[in-house]
C-alpha cells in the first residue's frame, strides 16, 4: 500500500444536519465528550493513509478540511460547526463578508455559512415612498374586493416600482355565486388610472399586466411612449393627454391593425412636433387624404379591423390610421455623427419644417461612394456589426454602464489614456437608449440595434371611423366620430418616429409621384415584409380607384425649407 | 522587396504588434474594414513596406480581440443573422477606444474630395523621401 501514489486527501467529513440541530438545542443532553467514531467510512482503502489524522481522537474536536478534494485546507475554527468558541460572534463581525460564488451544486461539506446567508437578504428590500405605500394599499384593496378599476390618480407619484405594479396581475374577479347562475371564470378587465401624477417615464412593468384594458396616464410628465406598448394586447382605451410627448413610437401603429382591441385613444393635448404651415401648404395629397374613403388606400395605412369583416356586417367602427406626410431622414453613423438633416431636439417645441414627398428620398452627400468596405455596414443591414457597436452593446448591457460613464466624465478628459469626446458622446447616447429599457428594433428590417442609424418622422391621420353599409343598395357611407382625437393645432395628424438600423433601412419610396391613391403604388422595403398588410391594402385600393381620383395629377410640392442649405448643393442622393 | 517575416507590400498577411510586444498575423483583406489600417498600408511608410503595424496605444488583450474582429467581420461579410462575437466586459472600454482609433465604427466613406486630399498627402510624402 505504501508504494501506491497517495491521493491528496480524504473527502470531507459528512455530518448530519439533524444531529447538529439537536445538539444545539439541547447542549446539556449531549454527552460531554463523545469520541469521534461516528465518521463516515473511508471511501477507498488507499484513502486512510493521508487522512489518518481525521481519525485521531481529540475529544469532540476534529480536524476538518475544506475545499475540493484536490485543494484541501484545514478548516478554520470559525467554520467548524461544532465550535462553541465564544469569540465566534466577534470574528463574524471582524471578518469582511464576501459573497461566495455559488457553483449551483450543493455540497454537504461546503461550509456555506447559513447564518450570514440570512443577513444578506435584508438590504434587498427597497424603501418606497409614502405615496407609493398609499398606491399599494389601494391596489391591495382592489385585489381584496375583486374590483377591476384601480384609481391611483392624483397621488403625486414620481415613480412607481415594479413590485407595486406587479400586484395588478393578482386582481381577479370574484365570481357571482348565486342560485341558477352558472359559474363562470372571467378574466378581469383592469382599468388603471394614473392620471395627475408626476411620472416622467412610462412604467415599463405596466406592460406585463396582461389584462389591462383601460389605461390613463393623463397629466403626467411623460416624454415618450415605449415601442413595446404593443405588448398590451387587451388595451381598449388609452389616454396620454397632457404630457410632454413630442412623438409616438411607430410600433404603436400596430394597435391600429387587424386584431387589435384598441378602440379609443386620447393623445392631444401634447406638445407634439407639428408641421409648420400645415394650413397654407397646398398639397393635393392632403386634400385627397381627407376624403374618408381613401384612408386605407395609402401606403402604410391601417385600420383596427379587417376590411372583409365589415362586408358581412352592417356597421363597422374602429380606429383608422393613414400615412400623410414624412419628414426627411436623419442619417447617423455608429459614432453618432449626424450627416445632413437633423431632426429637431425633443427639448423645445419646434415645428417640423423639413418634409419630403414620398417619391423621393434624400440621403446625405456621403452616400455617393457606397461600395467600399467601411460603408458596407452603414449601407447594409447584413454582415457583422461594427466593432464599436459591439463593444458598446456589451458596455451598456453591463451593470456598471452608468458608473463607467460617470467616472469617464469626471476623469477621462485628461491624461495620456484620455477617452476622446466623440466616444463619450456615443456612449452617452447608447446608455440613454439602454436606460429606457426598450429593446430597440429596426422598424424596417426588425433587427436589434444598439443605436439607430436612421430616424425619421411619419405623420399619420388617426381617426375613429364608422362605416355604415346600406344593406339594400350596398353602398357604404363613411363617417368620422370625434372621440377625443380632434384637438390640438393639427387635428388628427400625429407624428410617429421610426428607427432604422442601417442606412439601407429607410422609408419606402413610391415611384409614381402623380398617382398616390392608385393600385400601381410600389414600395421598396417596408410593406413587402408584412404580407397581411399588403393584402389588405390591395383590397381597399381596388374599391377606391373606381370613383375617386380625377385629380390624379397631383403635383407634390417640394416644400423643403431652406434651413438645411448646407447639404443642399445638388448633392442629394435619391435612393430609388 | 521582402520585408521581415517574408511580408511583401502585396503579401497576404500583415502583422499587428501590441505595445507589450505581442504579434498577431491577420489576413490583409480582413483589415480592409479599418480605414486607418488601409491608409497605413498604402502609405509610403515602413508599415506598407514591411506589413508590420505597431500600436503603442493598444495592449495585447485588446489587440487580440481586434484581430479576432477582423476575421469575424471578414467571415460574416454580407451574411444574415450573424452570431455575436463574445466580448468580455473587462476590455470593452479599451476595445471601444481601439475601435474608435482604428475607425471601426460604421460610417460612410469620405467624399471624393477628401479622398483626393489623402492621395495628395501620400504623393507629397513619396516625393519627399
Amino acid at each position: 500500500m505504501a508504494d501506491e501514489p497517495t491521493l491528496p486527501a480524504l473527502p470531507k467529513l459528512r455530518h448530519h444536519p439533524l444531529s447538529e440541530e439537536s445538539r444545539r438545542k439541547h447542549p446539556r443532553h449531549a454527552p460531554p465528550s463523545l469520541p469521534s467514531t461516528s465518521s463516515d467510512p473511508a471511501f477507498f482503502s488507499s484513502d486512510d493513509d493521508p487522512a489518518l489524522d481525521n481519525y485521531e481522537e481529540q475529544g469532540r474536536r476534529k480536524k476538518r478540511y475544506k475545499g475540493s478534494w484536490f485543494d484541501q485546507q484545514p478548516a478554520l475554527s470559525s467554520d467548524s460547526f461544532m465550535d462553541d468558541d465564544p469569540s465566534y460572534e466577534q470574528q463574524q463581525h471582524l471578518k469582511r463578508e464576501f459573497l461566495k460564488l455559488d457553483s449551483g451544486i450543493y455540497m454537504s461539506g461546503d461550509d456555506t455559512d447559513r447564518r450570514t446567508a440570512l443577513k444578506r437578504v435584508a438590504p434587498l428590500v427597497q424603501s418606497i415612498s409614502i405615496r407609493e405605500v398609499i398606491a399599494r394599499e389601494r391596489i391591495d384593496a382592489c385585489i381584496e374586493h375583486g374590483r377591476e378599476s384601480v384609481d391611483l390618480s392624483d397621488l403625486g407619484l414620481e415613480s412607481i416600482s415594479d413590485q407595486t405594479l406587479e400586484k395588478l396581475n393578482h386582481i381577479a374577479l370574484i365570481p357571482i355565486v348565486d342560485k341558477d347562475v352558472a359559474f363562470e371564470q372571467k378574466d378581469a378587465k383592469i382599468k388603471l388610472f394614473l392620471s395627475k401624477n408626476k411620472l416622467t417615464r412610462f412604467p415599463l412593468s405596466l406592460l406585463s399586466v396582461e389584462y389591462l384594458t383601460d389605461l390613463s396616464l393623463r397629466a403626467n410628465g411623460l416624454t415618450e411612449i415605449p415601442p413595446t406598448i404593443t405588448k398590451l394586447k387587451n388595451l381598449k382605451t388609452l389616454n396620454i393627454a397632457q404630457n410632454q410627448i413630442r412623438y409616438l413610437p411607430y410600433e404603436f401603429l400596430q394597435m391600429f391593425r387587424k386584431g387589435s382591441k384598441l378602440r379609443s385613444v386620447q393623445i392631444q393635448p401634447n406638445p407634439l412636433w407639428f408641421i409648420k404651415d400645415w394650413y397654407t401648404t397646398d398639397w393635393a395629397f392632403k386634400q385627397r387624404v381627407l376624403e374618408a374613403k381613401q384612408y386605407t388606400a395609402l401606403p402604410g395605412s391601417f385600420q383596427s379591423d379587417d376590411v372583409s369583416v365589415r362586408i358581412g356586417e352592417k356597421d363597422w367602427k374602429g380606429l383608422t390610421a393613414a400615412i400623410h406626410l414624412r419628414s426627411r431622414v436623419e442619417f447617423t453613423d455608429s459614432a453618432r455623427r449626424v450627416h445632413g438633416f437633423k431632426l429637431p431636439s425633443t427639448d423645445e417645441a419646434q415645428p417640423m419644417s423639413i418634409l419630403e414627398p414620398f417619391y423621393r428620398l434624400r440621403g446625405p452627400p456621403e452616400l455617393h461612394n457606397q461600395q467600399s468596405a467601411s460603408t458596407a455596414r452603414v449601407m447594409n443591414n447584413k454582415g457583422a456589426l461594427s466593432l464599436l457597436e459591439m463593444a458598446l452593446h456589451v458596455l451598456v448591457k453591463s451593470s456598471e454602464a452608468d458608473d463607467i460613464y460617470q467616472w469617464l466624465e469626471r476623469t477621462g478628459q485628461e491624461g495620456p489614456g484620455a477617452v476622446p469626446d466623440r466616444v463619450l458622446v456615443t456612449m452617452k447616447d447608447a446608455i440613454e437608449f439602454a436606460r429606457k429599457g426598450w429593446d430597440l428594433k429596426c422598424s424596417v428590417c426588425g433587427r436589434k440595434t444598439v443605436v439607430p442609424m436612421t430616424r425619421w418622422v411619419e405623420y399619420y391621420f388617426l381617426r375613429q371611423t364608422t362605416v355604415h353599409l346600406d344593406s339594400e343598395t350596398g353602398e357604404e357611407s363613411w363617417g368620422h366620430g370625434i372621440g377625443g382625437l380632434n384637438q390640438g393645432p393639427q387635428p388628427e395628424l400625429y407624428p410617429f418616429l421610426r428607427y432604422g438600423c442601417s442606412w439601407k433601412c429607410v422609408p419606402a419610396t413610391i415611384k409614381e409621384p402623380s398617382n398616390f391613391g392608385e393600385a400601381e403604388i410600389s414600395w421598396r422595403v417596408s410593406v413587402s415584409r408584412d404580407p397581411e398588410g399588403a393584402r389588405r391594402d390591395q383590397v381597399v385600393v381596388g374599391s377606391v380607384s373606381e370613383d375617386e381620383d380625377q385629380g390624379g395629377a397631383s403635383v407634390v410640392n417640394d416644400i423643403d425649407d431652406d434651413d438645411d442649405d448646407d447639404d443642399d448643393e445638388g448633392e442629394d442622393t435619391i435612393i430609388a | 522587396m521582402n520585408g521581415i517575416n517574408g511580408h511583401t507590400p502585396e503579401g497576404k498577411y500583415i502583422t499587428l504588434i501590441s505595445n507589450d510586444g505581442f504579434e498577431y498575423v491577420v489576413l490583409r483583406e480582413a483589415t480592409e474594414i479599418s480605414p486607418v489600417l488601409r491608409t497605413m498600408l498604402r502609405s509610403p511608410f515602413s508599415e506598407a513596406r514591411t506589413g508590420r503595424c505597431h500600436f503603442p496605444e493598444i495592449r495585447a488583450a485588446v489587440l487580440e480581440k481586434v484581430a479576432e474582429y477582423f476575421h469575424y467581420w471578414f467571415q460574416n461579410k454580407d451574411k444574415d443573422d450573424v452570431p455575436d462575437m463574445i466580448i468580455p466586459v473587462e476590455i470593452c472600454l479599451e476595445l471601444l477606444m481601439a475601435a474608435d482609433f482604428l475607425g471601426l465604427d460604421a460610417k460612410p466613406e469620405p467624399t471624393d474630395r477628401e479622398v483626393n486630399r489623402g492621395d495628395n498627402l501620400a504623393m507629397i510624402a513619396a516625393r519627399m523621401e
